[in-house]
């Protein structure tokens, strides 16, 4: 249990400091980059806002949690049990969880940046990656009842 | 697979979320279980007919399991 606590305490370090990374780069973007950007469409200066936002907020929420865990020994042992039981791995293992995640991962960022010189590109990534969440999503759900 | 834990459960008073905390799982791994739509591994086979002193067999019916 205190490696688990060790691995909390990461997480929320981490958290905390690719918060700000992310907020200070938007930021950053919106003073020198954006005004500059007459040829991109505002959907792509608007999708980047929303997209940070919505990270900021899950990455703040994730942090809180694990706050508010560290403190309780039965919520801890709750949550490790929850990350590492063994019918959510076998889910996660069935749907790719992990490989799905990171290629979701990939394809925005890289729409993001495409969405800089081209904006059909950067609608085809993000589309893409909205299939292949969706796809996982009805795949975990599928293996969810099936399992 | 069919199980006995449904029944050790009511025998012992206990919910599926008091099981699931006593041997290291969720709720929702114990309900599979018990209506037989998920095959514990070793390990959780292990813990939970050791959490009611039975040994695994006593516990889990392998009479569809095929002879070889």
């Amino acid at each position: 249990m205190e490696q688990f606590k060790k691995l909390l305490r990461t997480r929320i370090a981490v958290n905390l400091f690719g918060g700000l990374f992310i907020l200070a780069c938007v930021i950053i973007g919106a003073v020198t980059v954006w005004p500059a950007a007459t040829n991109f469409s505002s959907f792509h200066l608007g999708f980047q806002v929303g997209l940070t936002t919505v990270v900021e907020f899950f990455l703040i929420w994730g942090s809180i949690k694990y706050l508010r865990v560290l403190g309780k020994e039965a919520e801890l042992k709750k949550l490790y049990y929850e990350e590492n039981d063994e019918r959510t791995r076998a889910i996660n293992e069935k749907t790719g969880g992990n490989v799905l995640n990171a290629c979701s991962l990939i394809i925005l960022t890289a729409g993001i940046l495409a969405g800089y010189f081209n904006a059909v590109v950067f609608f085809t990534l993000v589309a893409c990656c909205v299939f292949l969440s969706v796809t996982h999503k009805i795949l975990y759900i599928y293996y969810s009842k099936k399992l | 697979m069919n199980t006995k834990i449904k029944e050790l459960r009511k025998e012992h008073k206990l919910s599926q979320e008091e099981l699931a905390l006593a041997v290291g799982t969720t709720r929702q791994t114990i309900t599979s279980i018990e209506v037989g739509k998920y095959t514990a591994s070793l390990v959780l086979a292990y813990r939970i007919a050791h959490y009611f002193g039975l040994t695994i067999e006593e516990v889990f019916d392998f009479s569809d399991v095929e002879e070889l």
